[in-house]
C-alpha cells in the first residue's frame, strides 16, 4: 500500500505547510521571529478538542471558535512582546510555547499526558462517505486521501487568501515594517497595530494546521506541539524560499519526500540510528541550500539581498 | 485681524526642552519656535543637541521635561505615528529607506488615508482603494520627476546611490502632504547642483502650499543663503534665535563655533 504511504506523507507536509505560512507572513513580511508558532497551533487543536469532548460541540462549530482563540492568544502574547526588540520577542515566543506545552501536560482540563480522544468522529463520518464514494472509482481503498484532499485544499485557499493580502496597501505597510520600522512609524503607520495582526493571521493558521494535525494523529496530546515543529517550519521556510508563500508548499514536500523517503534507504544501522540519520543529512541539505541558493528555493534573490 | 493672530502664531512651540542620557545632558532646556511657512535652519557644533531634539519633536524620544506644541497642541509623549499623522514628518541623519521595495512602492506607501491599508477596511473600501492608488502613483511619479528619480521607479530603492537615498526620502516625506518638515542634514551626500534644486523645490513648496521646513545643515552658505529663520544650538541649550544676519553677528555664535580658547 505504498500509494497511501505517500498520501499520508503528503497530509504532513500539508499540515506543515499551512503551519510555514504562518511564519512566511511574520518572518518574510513582517520581520518577526516568531518561535513560538507550536503553542499557537497546541492552543487552536486543545480548544477545539475540549470544545467538542468536555462542552459537545460539533467539531465544525468548534473549529472556528477555536481560530478565534488561538488568534485571541497572538494577541495577548505580542501586546507586551512586541514591543521588546526583535531578539528579545524571539525569545518570549519561544517561552509562550513552551509554557503551553507544559500547561497541557500537566493540567488536568487537557488531559495531562494522556491527551484528548474523540473528537473526531463528524470528520471520520465525512471521511468514510467519501471514501464510499471515491469506490466507484475504485479508489475507496486509499484511507488517507480524503484528509489528502482536504489539508491541500485548505492550503489552497490559504495561499490564495494571503496572496491576495499581500499584495494590498496592507501588504506593503507590512514589508516596510520589516524593512524598518522606525521610518514606518515616522511616515504615520502604527507598527505595533500591524506587527500584532500579522501574528494573529500566523496564530489562525497555526490553529487550523493543529486542526489537521490533530485529525491525522486522531488523539491529542502534549508533545506533538513541542518546539521541534516550529523548527522543521523553519527549515521548510528556508528552503522554499524568504518571502515567499508559493515556496512555502516546495519547501514542505520536500522536506517530507526527503525525510520519508530515507526509510527506503537500506544501511547497517538501528532504526534510531537511522531516524537520527535522517535530520542529519536534511541539516546537510540545508547548509548546502545555504551556500548555492541562500534565497531558498522560490525566494527572490534580490528582495533577501537589499533586505539585509 | 483674528486670521492674521493665528497665522501669527508659530507652528512649533519648544518650551524648557530636557533630555539626559545617564549622566549626559542632550538638550538642556532648549527653548525656541518656529514660524508658519519659514525654512528655518538648526545649526551648532556636533553633539549640540539637534539630532535629540529632533527625536524629542517626532516622538521617538520623550523628554524629561519641558512642552512641545505643534499646531498649538501639546505633543510631547505622543507616540511618532500620532505625531505623523497630524502632519508633522521628518527625515532621518542616517537616511531610512525600505530597501527590498521599489521606489515606487516607498513614495506610495508614505500618504494616509489609504484605506486599503486597514486590514479591517480594506475590502469594504476596495474600490476607494483601487481610486487612491491610481491617484497615489501618479502623484508620486511626478514628484520622482521633480528629483530626477523617475528612471528609477521599479528598482529597489536598496540599489540607488547615497545622494539618491537622501532624496527618495525627501520625496517620501513630502508624500505625506506635511505641514511641517523636519530634515536631519537633508544637503549631505547630495552633489551641489541637485541639492541647489531641492532646495529651490523646498522653496516652491513652502510660497506655493505655505509648508514649513526646519532643516539641520552643515554648510553655512546654503543656510546663511536660504534659510530665513536660523536657531543656533551649542551643549544642549539655544544660544540664539534669529535672521541669519542677526545670528551671523552674534558673539555667542561665534564663540560657539571656534571655541572659547581663541575668544
Amino acid at each position: 500500500m505504498s500509494a497511501d504511504f505517500w498520501l499520508g506523507v503528503g497530509v504532513t507536509a500539508g499540515v506543515y505547510a499551512i503551519f510555514v505560512l504562518g511564519l512566511q507572513i511574520n518572518v518574510g513580511f513582517t520581520g518577526l521571529l516568531n518561535l513560538g508558532q507550536a503553542g499557537f497551533m497546541g492552543i487552536g487543536a486543545y480548544a477545539m478538542g475540549m470544545l467538542v469532548t468536555d462542552a459537545g460541540w460539533s467539531i465544525w462549530a468548534a473549529m472556528p471558535v477555536a481560530v478565534l482563540v488561538a488568534i485571541g492568544a497572538g494577541l495577548l502574547v505580542g501586546l507586551p512582546s512586541l514591543r521588546l526588540r526583535s531578539d528579545y520577542f524571539a525569545i518570549a515566543t519561544i517561552a509562550f510555547a513552551e509554557i503551553v506545552r507544559y500547561t497541557l501536560q500537566n493540567a488536568n482540563f487537557a488531559g495531562g499526558n494522556q491527551g484528548i480522544i474523540g473528537f473526531d468522529q463528524a470528520w471520520r463520518d465525512v471521511a468514510d462517505g467519501l471514501l464510499n464514494w471515491l469506490d466507484r472509482f475504485g479508489l475507496g481503498g486509499y484511507t488517507q486521501l480524503p484528509l489528502f484532499v482536504a489539508v491541500w485544499v485548505a492550503f489552497g485557499l490559504c495561499l490564495a487568501g494571503l496572496k491576495l493580502l499581500q499584495a494590498s496597501p496592507w501588504g506593503r505597510v507590512l514589508r516596510a515594517i520589516r524593512e524598518d520600522e522606525t521610518a514606518a512609524a515616522a511616515l504615520g503607520k502604527n507598527v505595533l497595530v500591524y506587527k500584532l495582526q500579522s501574528l494573529g493571521i500566523a496564530a489562525a493558521l497555526a490553529a487550523l494546521a493543529g486542526f489537521f494535525l490533530s485529525l491525522n494523529v486522531t488523539y491529542l496530546y502534549p508533545s506533538e506541539f513541542d518546539p521541534t515543529f516550529t523548527f522543521l517550519g523553519y527549515a521548510i521556510l528556508v528552503l522554499g524560499g524568504f518571502a515567499s508563500y508559493g515556496g512555502v508548499a516546495v519547501g514542505a514536500i520536500l522536506l517530507w519526500a526527503v525525510i520519508e523517503g530515507l526509510r527506503f534507504l537500506h544501511l547497517p544501522l538501528s532504526d534510531g540510528q537511522m531516524g537520527a540519520l535522517r535530520f542529519v543529512l536534511i541539516g546537510l541539505v540545508l547548509i548546502l541550500l545555504g551556500m548555492l541558493r541562500p534565497q531558498g528555493l522560490l525566494g527572490r534573490k534580490a528582495e533577501m539581498q537589499f533586505s539585509q | 485681524m483674528i486670521a492674521s493672530g493665528v497665522l501669527a502664531q508659530p507652528i512649533l512651540e519648544i518650551v524648557g526642552l530636557r533630555k539626559s542620557y545617564g549622566g549626559l545632558q542632550a538638550v538642556a532646556g532648549a527653548s525656541f519656535s518656529v514660524r508658519r511657512g519659514s525654512l528655518t535652519a538648526l545649526i551648532g557644533p556636533n553633539g549640540a543637541g539637534k539630532t535629540t531634539l529632533f527625536d524629542l519633536v517626532t516622538g521617538f524620544t520623550d523628554p524629561d521635561q519641558g512642552a512641545i506644541r505643534f499646531e498649538s497642541r501639546t505633543i510631547a509623549g505622543l507616540p511618532p505615528h500620532r505625531i505623523a499623522r497630524l502632519g508633522l514628518v521628518r527625515t532621518f541623519q542616517l537616511t531610512r529607506i525600505f530597501s527590498a521595495m521599489t521606489v515606487l512602492e516607498n513614495m506610495m506607501l508614505a500618504p494616509m488615508g489609504q484605506p486599503g491599508e486597514s486590514l479591517l477596511r480594506m475590502f469594504r473600501a476596495a474600490s476607494s482603494s483601487r481610486r487612491v492608488e491610481a491617484r497615489l502613483r501618479e502623484s508620486a511619479l511626478a514628484l520622482l520627476g521633480r528629483f530626477n528619480l523617475q528612471d528609477m521607479a521599479d528598482q529597489y530603492a536598496g540599489s540607488l546611490s547615497g545622494g539618491q537615498r537622501k532624496l527618495l526620502e525627501l520625496a517620501r516625506a513630502l508624500m505625506v502632504e506635511p505641514r511641517l518638515v523636519l530634515l536631519d542634514e537633508p544637503m549631505a551626500g547630495v552633489n551641489r547642483v541637485l541639492g541647489a534644486r531641492l532646495l529651490d523645490y523646498v522653496e516652491e513648496l513652502r510660497r506655493a502650499q505655505g509648508m514649513t521646513f526646519l532643516f539641520v545643515e552643515h554648510d553655512m552658505d546654503v543656510v546663511m543663503t536660504r534659510a530665513d529663520q536660523v536657531v543656533v544650538m551649542a551643549e544642549g541649550a539655544v544660544i540664539a534665535e534669529g535672521t541669519p544676519d542677526v545670528v551671523r553677528a552674534d558673539p555667542r555664535v561665534i564663540d560657539a563655533y571656534l571655541g572659547r580658547a581663541s575668544v
